[in-house]
């Protein structure tokens, strides 16, 4: 077991020992994927949905270069100005010079991953300006100083009661906050950030979606909180992972049926904007106010995931979730665990291309149960990928134990002999085994198998003597 | 043994009228060294059926741990060996649907052969499904119990061992069988994983037995034997009292059951005293 994967199997164990938090987490996360079933059983040509967005991806991923090219040539048409960013780095510093520009103290943000995958909120606070994340789950996050757990849902390890708390105690004494109340919660979150929606002089949100045929970028939500942060500051960025990119706009038609059902059981989420170059809208006190649309497309690892013959497909990823949802591993993790912004087999895939070795040992914490690819709307074979990973992750040279194994394995006659005297020692399977008595507080939590006196080789011979074959 | 027979001419076998008479039973390594009952069971199921079964030593191991483990070259030696071993069977049904979906996919990979490159390979099957194929409409016998069946992840998703085996339970008389909560959700076994990860993977288990225990079974059935050696390793130390079997092993009893009711209980091997084993 490497550096990384020990690592990996300690955090995964803490977080298990809060064994109350691990059940809701499960609980909730489970049901998220109950909606994705029902909703796509209600759908009538559900895989043929999934299968024309996979063709449609695939297609879009061949011929990426051109696509980008014509996004971001008709998108700057529209009015909008297109930079690169070949790293979260050289995104962030994009951003602040943006906001700089703007003298901008009070930055408005809607949910984003892609900027999540950046650091850019620590970027811009290091920087001087105020970052406030404007989506409910993201904002709870943000005032827990937190990372995301989930990467629709990204306080869903957090509890109604942790949230009343928190919310009591960062919106100030005067704010009544009653945890028996969803709605009473969301108020008080609503009433905490409309000043700061009206205050802010940049706003910034990612994307679901960039059609190529339009230049236009698509943000799908529910909260309506990503609207005001566009439509009230004169800045609006946008930072969109190069694989958002579909050709043409009628593509949309599978894509946003395929996402909202994915990713939360809902038909369609309460918006869907288009953005086609920058809002002008009339101010009825200051005339025509001027307003920019800047669109930072982030390169950051997935290129190298577009040269890999394997993996390429990962990147039809349109991060709804339903793979984290069903499984096992990720619901158990509290998110956290897996240490890094896309938890889960999708992020367990990605890691290592955008990641670097640190990323390899994610692929280890798997059963390959097979749940996600199963999921996926896009049908990325994630487990078959998440063996390659492992594949790929080897070093070159195999380890002594397992040639030996393999030796053996072409060898049965001489396995089966040493098998059969391993069996009759019980101190010596119990060393052997003991990887597999789980320590929790001193007790093993799973005994070892009882072992045969003969096995079922040994008995097919004895019954082939007695049958005088 | 295992010389071509005339019918082996028919293959691939595709035609819906070829019946295997002899078959090649794979028991894999662990089911060999660890729970022979179920190696035991299958071939006796299989006789009981009207197939002549015929056992190969020359194999034992799959490939399909390396494989999961990330050392492609360990797992494609040792398959090419399984092959090899097999070469010219009629049929080999494999107790294990993961061990299954690795070797046809292994079998699949492999150049295609000549005719003149000695004998083609026989077509592989997981043992339920085999038994769905060429015994689905035979008499399946009677087992008076409620059984839980525990899906294993490779039986349900990635073969038709599981709906095989629910369609074969389905035709024993007096048999109740039962769906636990979350039925498709992994017992966290695993292989390499249960060794790496094992709190997670006894967690993932205990969730698993919990949900069973629910059903109120009396029997946990499984068509692979890892998920159930990794449960009934929880349900012991846990003082879960559950009698964890494979499929085969019920079908047989079943069918004995109702020759001779009452007969049939099968006599448990002799053990060894288990190692950090307690009851």
């Amino acid at each position: 077991m490497t550096e990384a994967a020990a690592l990996l199997r300690a955090r995964l164990a803490r977080a298990l020992a809060d064994r109350e938090r691990v059940a809701a987490f499960d609980h909730r996360v489970w049901s998220i994927r109950d909606k994705r079933l029902a909703a796509a059983a209600r759908h009538p040509h559900w895989e043929a949905l999934r299968r024309a967005a996979q063709a449609i991806k695939a297609h879009a991923l061949d011929h990426l270069d051109s696509y980008l090219e014509q996004f971001a040539a008709r998108a700057e048409a529209a009015g909008a100005v297109v930079h690169f960013a070949a790293t979260g780095a050289a995104a962030n510093r994009i951003v602040l010079e943006l906001c700089r520009a703007e003298r901008a103290s009070l930055v408005a943000k809607s949910k984003s991953m892609t900027t999540e995958e950046c650091g850019l909120n620590e970027f811009l606070e290091a920087g001087g300006l105020e970052v406030v994340d404007t989506d409910l789950g993201e904002r709870i996050v943000q005032l827990f100083r937190e990372a995301p757990s989930h990467i629709v849902a990204p306080a869903i390890h957090r509890s109604r009661g942790e949230i009343a708390a928190l919310f009591a105690r960062c919106f100030g004494p005067g704010q009544e906050v009653r945890a028996d109340s969803i709605g009473a919660l969301v108020e008080a979150a609503r009433r905490a950030m409309r000043p700061q929606f009206l205050a802010a002089e940049v706003g910034i949100t990612g994307a679901n979606f960039a059609v190529a045929e339009t230049g236009g970028i698509v943000v799908v939500e529910n909260e309506g909180n990503s609207l005001l942060t566009t439509s009230v500051p004169s800045l609006h960025i946008a930072v969109v992972g190069i694989e958002k990119i579909v050709p043409r706009l009628a593509d949309l038609g599978v894509f946003l049926a395929l996402l909202a059902r994915s990713a939360t059981g809902q038909r369609i989420t309460s918006y869907t904007t288009h953005y086609a170059g920058p809002q002008r809208r009339e101010d009825a006190e200051r005339g025509i106010r001027e307003r920019r649309l800047h669109i930072v497309l982030l390169d950051n690892g997935r290129s190298r995931v577009l040269g890999e013959r394997h993996h390429r497909r990962a990147l039809a990823c349109i991060r709804c979730g339903a793979c984290l949802n069903v499984c096992p591993v990720y619901r158990r993790s509290l998110g956290h665990a897996y240490g890094w912004v896309y938890p889960g087999p999708i992020g367990s895939v990605l890691a290592p291309a955008m990641r670097g070795a640190a990323g390899s040992a994610l692929a280890q914490a798997s059963t390959l149960c097979g749940a996600c690819t199963e999921a996926c709307p896009v049908g990325i074979d994630l487990h078959e990928q998440l063996i390659a990973r492992r594949t790929e992750s080897r070093a070159a040279r195999t380890p002594l134990a397992v040639r030996l194994a393999a030796a053996l394995a072409r060898r049965p006659r001489l396995a089966r002999f040493l098998l059969k005297r391993l069996r009759r020692r019980p101190a010596l399977n119990r060393r052997l085994f003991r990887a597999w008595l789980a320590p929790a507080a001193g007790v093993p939590t799973r005994l070892i198998p009882a072992l045969p006196r003969e096995s079922f080789a040994e008995w097919w011979q004895r019954r082939t003597r007695r049958n005088g074959r | 043994m295992g010389e071509a027979s005339q019918e082996s001419e028919q293959r691939p076998a595709g035609g819906p009228s070829w019946r295997p008479r002899l078959v090649t039973l794979f028991v894999p390594c662990y089911v060999d060294q660890l729970r022979p009952e179920a190696g035991i069971a299958a071939l006796e199921l299989l006789e009981a059926h009207g197939f002549e079964v015929d056992v190969r030593l020359g194999a034992i191991c799959c490939g399909q741990p390396f494989a999961n483990a990330g050392y492609a070259e360990a797992s494609r030696a040792t398959s090419e060996h399984w092959l090899q071993a097999m070469s010219g069977a009629e049929c080999v049904a494999v107790l294990a649907s993961s061990c299954a979906v690795h070797l046809q996919r292994e079998s699949r990979a492999r150049p295609p052969r000549g005719a003149d490159r000695g004998a083609p390979e026989p077509p592989v099957l997981e043992l339920m499904a085999f038994l769905a194929r060429f015994a689905g409409a035979a008499p399946a016998g009677r087992w008076p119990r409620t059984v839980c069946l525990h899906s294993s992840c490779h039986g349900l998703r990635e073969s038709d061992a599981d709906r095989s085996a629910r369609a074969l339970l389905a035709r024993v008389q007096d048999l109740r069988v039962v769906r636990a909560e979350r039925a498709d959700e992994c017992c966290g076994f695993g292989g390499g994983f249960s060794v790496e990860f094992p709190e997670l993977s006894v967690r993932m288990g205990h969730d698993r037995l919990r949900e069973i225990v629910l059903t109120g079974a009396d029997e946990v059935v499984a068509t692979d034997v890892s998920c159930l050696l990794h449960l009934e390793g929880i349900a012991r130390a846990e003082g879960v009292r559950l009698e964890f079997r494979h499929v085969s092993e019920l079908l047989r009893d079943a069918l004995r059951e109702a020759e001779s009711p009452r007969a049939s209980a099968a006599q448990p091997l002799e053990r060894a005293p288990a190692g950090a084993a307690r009851r």
